[in-house]
């Protein structure tokens, strides 16, 4: 069987396994057209992203309303006032633990899907990608939208069903509770962004070729050990990239916050994009500097704990390969 | 890594064909049904706004569960379309979508293809930065955008929307086809470089093998700009003539109430289209890559 | 697969050609009269859409040369947009802006967003003939003798308090709907009437986000105020006893269930009580014209007061020197025409008005909404509302002390941890907890930026104090007299 290999950095490409990795130095040829086609993308991301990136940093520095002129410097106020501010590590909590459970729920889920729903076997594979694909297509904001009506304890979908049943004496209220507001809101944005990476994994296991499914099948080998031994390895590159982005999106988590509990009950579901929405953008005057402070901070402090994953399953890859586990 | 002759597997699978039929019916007959239930559970929500389109406002609050609609009404559909202008909105959805699905399209499959395979002064830098600056959240950097727009006189423009929202989010999809590109076999680019070919004809040889990266790439971007309303609404500063289709369902926001009834109706209309994109991408999926090896 | 150069191609024509697509280039300024004009208006009232288009076509047919354009989008969007729009000289002629209460115009001056409405002080003299004298103030809609604001919006009838009742919904309880439930203690009989004899609830009371205010101004006002804000001492009173008394009020209303379960925002709530699945809804007079949107009219339900505490005293809804709405922007170039335009549309008696209350859109400050508004819902409102006592008229601390046009200390007060009143409310509410400890944090943390800030603005020379707040004198159900703010 084919050695797993290495673990990957997310910051320097390696070879897939048993593959010589061959970067090219710049010919002529690729000479003039390596800057022709990194201009786009060069462009664009200077323009949206690193200029604005800058201006934050900048605006950050000031007490500012986006209407006046830039003038009220304030130093570092901003961050001292919303580093000691208890709201917004109460904030930062939910969203941890939002992103982490968001996170750990819908990655093996929808690699179970994908991988499903690509068996050369399944029947009418494409009409249940369509349906595991819907979700996505509502905007967040209307799935919001929808549950609220959905979970109602008063007449929503669900409670009707269950008390209808008897299955239940009194309606449930899941986004009414502290503690089930939370979990309820991870599950419905687990159903909302599903699609997404199912998409992600199916375009994924296509870089495992078929053959080697082949030849485990002529080894003797059971799905799960497939799975074990010739996806996961061999998808493990893309597989960072794609735990990255799923824990990013899920610590900006904000649409359906906003409309399916609106931080609440009272606060327990707050986080920080929401948080940063009511203090600086929900009245007017809107407060730019504090919204770009509390942006930069929690964008470090994600960084931090991004990364912090990443040399975490590191340090516990190396010791499984010790132990030979 | 072993690779079976393509005779040898030919007779290997002929071989094993009976078996494998017995195996995939008995594995149907457990996985279809219940994903079958799974899925209407799973589409409930999704069948619950369609059936909305078709409930008076008060009907849709009172029908508890029931798909079905009662009283049946078809006037939402009216309201949506006419009321709340979408039939101008629509073109302008549709053009926003393509241009900056393509515009996104086309450069992060360069910038990935580049990142991915050549060594170049700044390449590590450049991939770094685009790592890092995933982290920052987007909503908050809209003002400066908007004053770059400005300055460049793209206020009041489609073009100008269609940058702003190619502008932004376009460093994941640079990841993912990095990460793709970086990953093809070898074998491929010797085989081309024996060949003689120059680098667009290699990138021309070696774009197909991502059909799956642009595929995704192609369903997200358009479905994101589809349901983008904010951009097209502050690039625009609420003209009505460049609105899509978005800012227009915003429409059924009253101050004081929420048509919900024509908000659905609108919604069903709004995501045929998309619904469609994804229909037609979804046979890149299945293609890839063992097509390119079999030659 | 599209080759290379035929994807860059096609591309590039594409983009060349929707892209070159744009926008309307500015307005010309007028110089000649009866040259065309075209007044650019824009606002959130997204329902009056179709009224707009009405209007700007009866405008039109009376003067060929002018042309409306009113715009309205959702309020989140325009909140984001308007300054958006300011800052990028693309103004719209005419705007929407009720941020800031009675503040507004020094606010609106202080960013250059405003000129006034004409310059000639007769035309304007003869225009505020339209409204009750005392309307027009100085350091509120004037400033150096111009006029910026008018009052749009009247503050007698509009605002929360009325209780509605479902007709079927009492009638089933065995309920009579014209001997309303007046006091604290005669709601709960309501409520455990409804509860035992019908399948409704009692009351819909939505607490998403800012809804729980609906129930709480209106049980609030009854025993202190609906505000958070203590005129009489100077002071945020979320902490205060008799907001506690009404707090409590309220979780013994829920532990009952006399709450409808769940934490709903107000279209839910109002969805809730016109399909007659809750018997009581507290909110506003604008709900005569959403529960019509909804097919409900007033013969499916009744209006009557909020109830009050049963012998304690009361207190009274607030009526503040705020509903100014329409502004010219400074960036306007028609401000002849912009005049003429507004002098239509205020006219008592004309197409406008007869038109917006035809739509019950809202009540009008210069025009007879009683004339107008005949539906039986308004009349108890009207009713109501002329009940001494309901409604009053609340201190103004810019009228006291015109420095505090400068100031920006009760903003920043207010405006740091906006929702905080209500998440702490909804927060208690829903664990049936007391919610002593989370109010007096609040107030807390208020007052003291609050006191920096004034003090701060004190030390540099602005004449203001916490005495600009205070009104000792006033209690919290009378009407403030005018005659005591100093002579300017």
């Amino acid at each position: 069987m084919a050695d797993p290999g290495p673990a990957v950095a997310v910051s320097e490409p390696r070879a897939a396994p048993g593959h010589r990795h061959w970067f090219q130095a710049a010919r002529d040829d690729s000479r003039f057209w390596i800057p022709v086609f990194l201009l786009p993308f060069v462009l664009l991301y200077f323009g949206f992203t690193l200029w604005p990136l800058l201006a934050t940093i900048v605006y950050s520095f000031f007490d500012w309303d986006g209407v006046q002129p830039l003038n009220q410097f304030i130093g570092v106020d901003n961050y001292t006032r919303i580093l000691s501010d208890p709201l917004f590590w109460s904030a930062f909590r939910n969203t941890l633990l939002f992103a982490v459970l968001n996170t750990v729920i819908k990655l093996p889920l929808t690699l179970l899907a994908a991988v499903l729903l690509t068996r050369r076997w399944l029947l009418f594979k494409r009409f249940f990608r369509t349906v595991f694909f819907l979700p996505i297509i509502l905007p967040v904001a209307l799935s919001g939208l929808v549950f609220t009506y959905l979970l109602n304890p008063s007449n929503g979908a669900l409670n009707s069903f269950l008390l209808e049943r008897g299955l239940l004496k009194q309606p449930i209220d899941l986004l009414g509770h502290d503690n089930t507001a939370l979990l309820a809101v991870i599950l419905i944005s687990v159903w909302q962004i599903f699609g997404q990476y199912m998409l992600y994994w199916m375009a994924a296991l296509q870089q495992v070729p078929e053959e080697l499914y082949e030849a485990a099948d002529l080894d003797g080998a059971n799905e799960r050990q497939k799975m074990l031994h010739v996806t996961i390895p061999l998808i493990r590159p893309v597989a960072v990239i794609i735990t990255l982005l799923a824990l990013v999106n899920a610590l900006h988590v904000f649409g359906i916050i906003v409309t399916l509990t609106a931080g609440g009950p009272g606060r327990a579901t707050y986080v920080v994009s929401y948080f940063i929405y009511t203090e600086a953008f929900q009245n007017a005057p809107f407060k730019y500097g504090y919204a770009s402070a509390a942006a930069l901070i929690f964008a470090v402090l994600a960084f931090v704990f991004v990364t912090g994953q990443g040399v975490l399953a590191r340090r516990a890859e190396q010791l499984r390969r010790q132990y030979g586990v | 890594m072993a690779v079976l002759s393509p005779t040898a597997a030919a007779i290997e699978s002929s071989q094993r064909r009976p078996f494998r039929v017995r195996r995939a019916l008995r594995l149907n007959l457990i996985a279809v049904p219940l994903l079958l239930v799974v899925s209407f559970l799973w589409a409930y929500p999704f069948l619950w706004v369609v059936s909305t389109a078709f409930k008076t406002q008060l009907g849709a609050f009172t029908a508890g569960a029931s798909l079905v609609p009662h009283p049946l009404v078809t006037t939402n559909f009216g309201r949506a379309w006419v009321g709340a202008a979408f039939s101008d909105f629509f073109a302008n959805t549709v053009v926003y979508a393509i241009s900056s699905t393509l515009v996104e399209l086309t450069k992060s499959a360069m910038c990935g293809y580049v990142l991915a395979r050549y060594r170049f002064p700044g390449r590590d830098l450049l991939y770094r930065l685009i790592i890092a600056t995933i982290f920052v959240p987007v909503a908050s950097i809209i003002i400066p955008q908007f004053v770059l727009i400005q300055n460049l006189g793209l206020l009041h423009t489609r073009l100008g929307v269609i940058l702003a929202m190619s502008g932004g989010a376009g460093a994941l999809y640079v990841l993912l086809f990095t990460s793709y590109f970086e990953h093809l076999p070898q074998d491929l680019f010797d085989a081309a470089r024996v060949d003689g070919a120059d680098f667009i004809q290699t990138f021309r040889l070696m774009l197909p093998l991502a059909r799956p990266i642009i595929a995704v790439v192609v369903i997200f971007q358009f479905i994101h700009s589809w349901n983008d309303f904010n951009i097209p609404l502050v690039f625009t500063l609420g003209q009505p003539s460049l609105q899509n289709l978005a800012v227009g369902l915003q429409a059924f926001h009253g101050s004081h109430s929420l048509d919900w009834a024509g908000f659905a109706a609108g919604m069903t209309i709004s995501f045929i289209p998309v619904l469609v994109v994804f229909v037609a991408f979804q046979g890149y999926f299945v293609r890839g890559l063992s097509g390119a090896i079999k030659g | 697969m599209v080759g290379l150069k035929g994807l860059a191609a096609v591309l590039a024509v594409a983009l060349g050609v929707i892209a070159c697509g744009g926008g309307q280039t500015a307005a010309q300024p007028s110089k000649t009269p009866g040259a065309p004009v075209t007044l650019k208006l824009q606002d959130y009232s997204v329902e009056q859409t179709d009224f707009h288009k009405q209007v700007a076509a009866e405008y039109h047919r009376l003067n060929p040369n002018v042309t409306i354009e009113w715009t309205s989008i959702a309020q989140a969007q325009y909140n984001q947009t308007l300054p958006l729009a300011f800052s990028s000289k693309q103004a719209p002629d005419v705007f929407y802006w009720t941020t800031g209460g009675p503040n507004a115009m020094n606010q609106l001056l202080a960013s250059g967003w405003i000129q006034p409405w004409t310059t000639d002080a007769t035309a304007a003299a003869d225009w505020e003939k339209r409204w009750p004298s005392g309307s027009f103030l100085n350091g509120i809609t004037l400033k150096g003798g111009k006029l910026y604001g008018f009052p749009w919006q009247d503050t007698h009838y509009w605002g929360p308090g009325y209780m509605y009742m479902n007709k079927a919904v009492f009638q089933q309880a065995g309920l009579d709907v014209s001997k309303p439930p007046a006091t604290w203690s005669q709601l709960s009989d309501a409520c455990k009437a409804i509860r035992a004899r019908t399948r409704a609830y009692c009351i819909a009371a939505p607490m998403k986000d800012t809804d729980f205010q609906r129930l709480w101004y209106a049980l609030a006002a009854g025993r202190l105020s609906d505000t958070f804000f203590d005129y009489r001492n100077g002071r945020f009173d979320l902490d205060d006893p008799r907001f506690m008394d009404t707090f409590n009020y309220i979780v013994g209303l829920n532990k009952n269930g006399y709450l409808a379960p769940g934490v709903n925002d107000k279209d839910f709530s109002r969805q809730q009580f016109a399909a007659g699945q809750a018997g009581i809804y507290m909110d506003g007079p604008w709900m005569v014209s959403v529960w019509a949107q909804l097919g409900f009219h007033s013969d499916g339900y009744a209006v009557a007061a909020h109830p009050a505490p049963d012998d304690t005293p009361r207190g009274a809804l607030s009526q503040r020197y705020s509903q100014y709405a329409y502004w010219l922007s400074s960036q306007s170039t028609h401000q002849a025409e912009a005049f003429k335009f507004i002098q239509w549309v205020t006219n008592p008696t004309g197409f406008f008005v007869q038109n917006f209350l035809k739509n019950s859109f809202a009540t009008l400050a210069f025009a007879d909404n009683k004339k107008y508004l005949g539906d039986p819902a308004w009349k108890s409102v009207f009713k109501i509302a002329d009940t001494k006592g309901f409604r009053v008229v609340y201190p103004e601390p810019l009228l006291k002390c015109p420095a505090l046009a400068d100031s920006k200390a009760f903003t920043m007060a207010s405006t740091t941890r906006p929702n905080g009143e209500w998440e702490v409310m909804v927060q208690n509410l829903v664990n049936n907890r007391d919610m002593t400890a989370d109010a007096r944090a609040l107030v807390n943390m208020r007052q003291a930026i609050f006191d920096t800030q004034l003090q701060k603005e004190q030390a540099s020379g602005l004449k203001v104090s916490k005495d600009c707040y205070t009104f000792s004198g006033w209690n919290y159900d009378q009407d403030y007299n005018p005659a005591n703010y100093p002579k300017s």
